[in-house]
């Protein structure tokens, strides 16, 4: 699982909020969330800018998850 | 937005934020389409041109014409199996925040109640032309055949449309 949602919530934006931020539907960034939509390295970018940190915190998950 | 996106949304009459997941899926939905089409046309051409070759035909007008109905009815067929899918998987659904999709609506009813108008008044000028007999454009244009046919297409196409664009069009959830 990514850490999008925490990190939205951390910077108390709601997916609505966020998706106009990054220019993309609400339901893409719901189903980003819910790891039922691999966003491109473009998306990725622009999430870990709004949200404030890397790409590496948002999306990086180990072998065994 | 650039003009190859806006022209993906008015292609599909699609309402809602064209991003990559937007294209992502339709791309998906597309390919499918297109091998359901060639499938469809290689085994309808073959079949047709077995008949063709084979039966003793005379009347090959005739033959032509049903041809033509068969690829209109079928290529449109398609072409809308596409479109329900797309609407069945809510690519184009628009989501605005309660303020904004009051007045999006409001604004749908008058866009689809004035391309009705103008679509009403084409169907109703051209149908009139191509219809008119020994007695003229402007005896056929008033016949009240003409009329009623020009504003049921108005009436019909307009509320279909809108119709359709306004199911997309859907206050923003809270997150989920």
């Amino acid at each position: 699982m990514n850490h999008v949602r925490e990190y939205r919530k951390a910077q108390k934006l709601s997916q609505l909020a966020l998706a106009d931020a990054i220019g993309v539907a609400r339901q893409t960034i719901n189903l980003i969330e819910n790891d039922k939509y691999n966003p491109s390295l473009d998306l990725c970018l622009k999430l870990a800018w709004v949200l404030h940190t890397d790409l590496n915190t948002l999306f990086w998950r180990d072998e065994d998850e | 937005m650039s003009k190859g996106d806006k022209f993906l949304k008015w292609f599909f009459s699609g309402r809602g934020i064209v991003d990559e997941r937007f294209k992502q899926e339709l791309g998906k939905v597309a390919t499918k389409t297109l091998m359901v089409f060639f499938g469809v046309q290689l085994i309808f051409l073959l079949g047709f041109g077995m008949y063709m070759f084979l039966a003793p035909i005379k009347d090959f007008e005739t033959v032509a014409a049903i041809l033509w109905i068969c690829e209109m009815l079928g290529t449109s067929a398609i072409f809308l199996g596409m479109e329900f899918v797309l609407i069945h998987r809510k690519v184009f659904v628009q989501e605005l925040p309660e303020a904004k999709a009051k007045k999006a609506i409001r604004h749908l009813k008058f866009e689809w109640a004035l391309r009705a108008l103008f679509f009403g008044i084409g169907y109703w000028l051209l149908t009139s032309w191509l219809e008119m007999g020994k007695a003229g454009y402007i005896a056929q244009l008033f016949k009240p055949e003409s009329i009623r046919r020009g504003v049921l297409g108005f009436v019909l196409w307009g509320a279909m449309m809108y119709g359709i664009q306004r199911w997309q069009l859907r206050k923003a959830k809270e997150d989920d």
